[in-house]
């Protein structure tokens, strides 16, 4: 019984806690949870009359469990919901975040919005309250 | 087969900007296709996926049904502006040969809510006709009947859009103008050519956490010319008898229109889907109403599904009536022409029930295998070898391999 309890525990504790994250250009303290999913699905883009670009994370299981907690989507769900937007020439999938990308000059006064680990965050940029 | 040299630059600029398109962020390169097989064992009935092949299953094993490959560019121009072209490979095209331009077209965002676009379009007559071809965004191997029943797929013009978003709500409206030529094969088994003007059209979607409401109106000025038949209505007309004037004046074949209603809902891991649509002509061509049911489980990477669809189709036409003190002379045009509208009724009519069950398993994350069975049950169907009307009961077995990349 302890053995489970331990793995249970365990479980629970090696389960990442995600956070919306934002870079320093943008204006936001915080969102809804209708609004985050509007824009990582990106049926919203713009916020306050700020242009919000998101960024999804390249770890799987960082993006299964941001899937789970705030999109309540599986990850066949949301690769369908992207093919469908691809191929009738909707709109195309957030592009990976990367330190390369946020941090190019031509990319400096964008507003970015991603999710991650607290401790992945990058030193300037802030974690987002979640109504 | 006009355009055969644009298509041949088109498809060699696709596969060459596919390598480059790594470089150039601005432009990506995406693909799908399917590898797919049906067989059913009744050698009177012709299986097959779209009316504009004659080719499928006649009680034989066919590769014609499902498979296909596409492949679309999108460039970013500006901030606000895209362009969009799509080519597919495959048997059931709305395109003289293998080869169709499924989309080609230019949009533009005027503000987060509105967007035009202009050019080549999938024409979404139902909840899953602008991605009828990429078969990996849905569970069944086959859409069900009634996609296979709208003799036009594509159209060229324009299409406005606009999404209102609430907190968890968004409706999106679509107004689209334009035009298209398509062609058929009939239930003969013979090409009618067919041009659609005046092709207006508005769509009504209500988007919320897990339902989909979903409503279309299209109405299109229509003109068909299937050859031989065409030519003997005209030769019917030229004998400037009142009656038969009369009758082909009033079932004229003027216009098409059509309403499709549409809806899903989904909680947790099963979804439950069904669609409905009236096709009118009003005139000896059979209208259709069609409609389906459809449930489906998703368990990790196995979902099975089943599917119920009834199409019918009746038409507004009543034949001549011919008495007996007419001459004979004029019974006998009377008979020839009550037989060349009844041919045309037979020809695009269409009286089936059928019930599927299948499944989709995940191979890979950009691949998925596919099996459908089908029952199959058909009334008046114009036999593939005879040409005579029969009731037949088939089963159909599909399977297919869908991917993207």
């Amino acid at each position: 019984m302890m053995k489970y309890f331990i793995l249970l525990l365990s479980m629970i504790l090696l389960e990442a806690k995600v956070d919306i994250v934002v870079s320093p250009s943008c204006h936001i303290d915080e969102l809804s949870s209708y609004e985050v999913k509007k824009l990582f699905m990106i049926k919203q883009t713009v916020i306050d009359n700020q242009v919000i670009t998101v960024l999804d994370n390249k770890d799987q299981n960082l993006y299964q469990e941001f899937l789970k907690e705030y999109l309540n989507k599986s990850p066949r769900k949301m690769k369908v919901y992207w093919t469908r937007m691809l191929f009738t020439g909707k709109k195309v999938a957030p592009k990976k975040f990367s330190l390369k990308l946020v941090n190019s000059e031509e990319n400096n006064n964008t507003c970015y919005m991603s999710y991650m680990e607290a401790k992945q965050k990058p030193q300037e940029w802030s974690i987002l309250r979640i109504k | 087969m006009k355009y055969n040299f644009f298509k041949i630059i088109l498809l060699s600029t696709i596969v060459t900007t596919n390598s480059f398109s790594k470089e150039w962020d601005f432009l990506s390169v995406n693909g799908y296709g399917s590898l797919g097989l049906a067989y059913q064992n009744n050698k009177d009935v012709l299986y097959r996926s779209s009316l504009q092949t004659p080719k499928g299953s006649a009680g034989d094993l066919s590769f014609s049904n499902y498979s296909n490959l596409g492949l679309q560019i999108d460039a970013q121009a500006t901030k606000d502006l895209t362009f969009t072209l799509q080519g597919i490979l495959s048997e059931n095209n709305n395109a003289e040969g293998l080869f169709e331009l499924a989309w080609a077209n230019a949009k533009y965002q005027v503000n987060n809510n509105l967007s035009v676009k202009v050019g080549k379009m999938r024409l979404a007559a139902f909840m899953d006709s602008d991605i009828l071809d990429v078969a990996y965004s849905y569970d069944m191997v086959k859409l069900p009947s009634m996609y296979s029943n709208i003799p036009f797929q594509n159209y060229s013009g324009i299409e406005i859009q606009h999404q209102l978003n609430f907190d968890d709500i968004s409706l999106i409206s679509t107004l689209f103008y334009g035009q298209a030529d398509s062609f058929v094969y009939n239930n003969y088994l013979k090409k009618a050519d067919i041009s659609l003007t005046e092709m207006k059209g508005v769509m009504l979607q209500l988007i919320s956490n897990n339902l989909t409401l979903r409503f279309a109106f299209n109405k299109n000025n229509l003109k068909i010319n299937e050859g031989k038949s065409s030519d003997e209505m005209n030769q019917l007309s030229a004998l400037n008898i009142p009656i038969i004037n009369q009758t082909l004046q009033k079932y004229k074949i003027e216009q098409i229109e059509y309403l499709a209603l549409g809806g899903k809902y989904e909680w947790g891991n099963s979804y439950f889907k069904g669609e409905y649509i009236k096709l009118n002509t009003n005139s000896f061509l059979a209208d259709m109403r069609s409609w389906y049911l459809n449930v489906g489980y998703e368990f990790e990477n196995f979902s099975p599904y089943v599917l119920y669809s009834k199409s019918s189709s009746k038409s507004a036409f009543k034949g001549i009536s011919i008495e007996e003190e007419m001459p004979l002379a004029l019974r006998g045009v009377l008979n020839a022409t009550n037989q060349g509208l009844q041919y045309t009724y037979n020809a695009g009519s269409i009286n089936s029930e059928v019930s599927s069950l299948g499944f989709r398993y995940n191979l890979t994350q950009n691949s998925v295998l596919k099996f459908q069975y089908d029952y199959l049950q058909e009334k008046d169907l114009v036999s593939y070898n005879t040409k005579e009307l029969i009731d037949v009961n088939v089963h159909v077995f599909s399977s297919a391999v869908n991917f993207i990349f």
